[in-house]
């Protein structure tokens, strides 16, 4: 197997076309919300994108909290009935979602692949990454994307509405949010990277929502994925990934206590896919679903992919060794190594 | 008999809102008599919307659906009340004043909360609503909004087809006025004027003006003049920096490298 035939190389190329179509796609879809796909997508294709092909379903979230929800709660109308487009927006999601879970993430989402491309650059240009995540760091973050999916998707929008909070904050998350300010760039839009000094509150987020932008992109040359451990989209897809045909299905071995090999390609630190021994399903809260693991255990048939119960790809020794070789020829083909060969070879020739 | 009592000048005037010149104490937004919003009104706007129409008098009015149903309207004492259809999205006014051997025309499109129609505002811009028509193209997506300083194109049609090589002015509340041709395909392209003579921080702070877009045609032996009226709003970038955001991003780009160092160091796992 080549080092451009593999699941890896397969994602990336779901990703590019997925990045294309969700930001350029008002040119097939239409311009106008009307005519986007779902209006719940679950990945961060932004609307504040004037070309996109959806919107993400974080945006209605936070809007029917601030002026459906909790508008309602203020004139003492029926709050039933302000939860409605709620209901309808969720189900719009899970209509999506269910069909391929949490690959929303590892193989659509605009802003996954974005973060993947920095880190492949970060590689060809030699940078010295970070293999894996400490125990203690990877614990101390997961709970953040609950946090964020709690209070800036639900809590602050909603305190909007029901103004005990600023009206800025209707869009709590989407102001910190970095597919917003990367899509807009995308589409050479740059109204939406500022500092704005209208107010306390609007400084406040716009500041922290332009220094997470550049934090991230630098995090992301060194860091497989640093915004997804935290995006409150993950949390989402988290609370309803029982729902979704497409998991990730173990079937344990004594040989799996000493690999450990699927943790360390897991690009979300996951390490329960290694030390879990008895669950079938190991789609776990952070796993995005982008098979990596699969790819890389060495044994067959441990893990595997499943949509609705049917293997789509499953471990084995064979393409494990030759993932495994044309990821070390990946691995060394850097900027540096590429420069350390080419002003050895005159020195070599003279010699 | 009727005579055409109304110049060009009045007809301006015709269908627009009661904040037109976007004083701080009309009270009134979104070209509709409402109380002043706390928010963006786009959202919470789900009441009627009341439209000024001076000089109308025998004017047939039509509200467009985004269904593309229409329906007859009335003016009351110089207004226009528009009443919730039941249905989300844009809605267009259309007022037609046929004088025999010329028209006037004035279109006016309005973003109505309601049920979501299922359609798109591509279908009620591409509906011929009447003869001569000044089309937006396209209509600021929906809860976005016309900005100053930034483009804004539209379309003339006549009978449906393209009006090509038709003088087309922008006149705004603010005082300017651009004049552009449309090309062979009748589209023209004007950046809007960044003319607000006050600007305050915020959005919410800076009330909105009105535009019009108007263009004289003949065709058939007859006259035709249509306005599309709309508001526009202050830019924000009056008070957001570019330059700013950027110094922040690049801070924020030297936290995050130092960030990725610092895990490296701690980890202990690295790899080349």
């Amino acid at each position: 197997m080549s080092a451009t035939v593999n699941v890896s190389v397969a994602r990336k190329l779901v990703q590019l076309a997925a990045f294309v179509f969700l930001v350029y796609g008002s040119v097939v879809v239409g311009f106008y919300t009307a005519d986007k796909i779902s209006g719940a997508f679950p990945a961060l294709s932004c609307a504040y994108d004037f070309q996109n092909a959806d919107y993400c379903v974080l945006i209605p979230f936070q809007h029917q909290m601030a002026h459906r929800v909790g508008h309602a709660v203020v004139e003492g109308s029926s709050l039933l009935m302000s939860l409605v487009p709620v209901i309808t927006t969720l189900g719009t999601f899970l209509l999506l979602f269910v069909l391929l879970n949490k690959a929303f993430c590892g193989w659509i989402c605009p802003l996954g692949f974005f973060q993947e491309m920095l880190h492949m650059l970060g590689q060809k240009l030699g940078l010295q990454r970070v293999e894996s995540l400490s125990t203690r760091t990877v614990d101390r973050l997961r709970p953040v994307k609950w946090a964020a999916l709690a209070i800036l998707v639900f809590g602050l929008p909603l305190l909007s509405g029901l103004g005990f909070v600023s009206h800025d904050l209707v869009g709590a998350y989407c102001n910190l949010c970095p597919s917003r300010i990367l899509t807009t760039l995308a589409v050479g839009d740059t109204t939406q990277l500022y500092y704005d000094g209208a107010n306390p509150v609007l400084m406040v987020w716009s500041v922290t929502a332009d220094f997470l932008f550049g934090f991230i992109i630098a995090l992301s040359l060194t860091v497989r994925l640093p915004f997804c451990r935290v995006c409150p989209m993950l949390a989402l897809h988290a609370a309803f990934r029982k729902l979704g045909l497409l998991r990730l299905v173990k079937a344990a071995t004594p040989r799996c206590e000493k690999c450990g090999i699927c943790a360390k390609a897991c690009p979300m630190d996951i390490r329960e896919i290694h030390t879990e021994m008895r669950k079938k399903d190991v789609t776990f809260a952070d796993c995005t679903l982008c098979g990596r693991c699969v790819e890389f255990c060495p044994d067959q048939g441990v893990l595997s992919l499943k949509y609705a119960g049917f293997p789509v790809f499953t471990s084995s020794a064979e393409y494990f060794k030759r993932r495994r070789k044309a990821q070390k020829e990946w691995e060394q083909s850097t900027l540096r190594a590429w420069w350390r060969k080419r002003r050895a070879a005159p020195a070599a020739k003279e010699a | 008999m009727r005579y055409r009592t109304f110049t060009p000048a009045l007809l301006a005037l015709l269908l627009s809102s009661a904040c037109l010149a976007a004083p701080e104490s009309s009270g009134f937004d979104a070209g509709a008599r409402q109380p002043k919003p706390s928010g963006h009104a786009a959202h919470q706007a789900r009441g009627a919307k009341t439209l000024m129409l001076e000089n109308a008098e025998g004017a047939s009015i039509r509200l467009w659906k985004p269904d593309l149903t229409s329906a007859p309207l009335a003016a009351e004492h110089g207004h226009i009340t528009l009443r919730p259809t039941g249905l989300g999205n844009y809605h267009a006014i259309v007022v037609e004043q046929d004088w025999g051997t010329a028209k006037d025309v004035l279109i006016r499109y309005e973003y109505m909360n309601g049920k979501p129609s299922g359609r798109s505002p591509a279908e009620l811009t591409a509906a011929v609503k009447t003869e001569f028509e000044i089309v937006p193209d396209p209509l600021p997506r929906e809860h976005a909004r016309y900005i100053a300083g930034r483009p804004a194109a539209f379309l003339v049609r006549h009978r449906g087809h393209p009006a090509g090589g038709v003088p087309v002015t922008l006149t705004t509340a603010n005082g300017t006025t651009l004049q552009a041709t449309t090309d062979a395909r009748g589209r023209v392209r004007f950046e809007l004027p960044d003319d607000f003579a006050e600007v305050k921080p915020g959005r919410p702070n800076n009330r909105p003006a009105e535009m019009q877009v108007r263009s004289d045609f003949q065709a058939e032996g007859r006259a035709y003049t249509t306005i599309l009226s709309a508001q526009y709003h202050v830019n924000p970038r009056h008070w957001q920096s570019f330059g700013g955001g950027v110094f922040i991003a690049l801070l924020g780009m030297v936290a995050g490298g130092l960030t990725g160092r610092r895990l490296l160091k701690g980890n202990g796992k690295a790899e080349k």
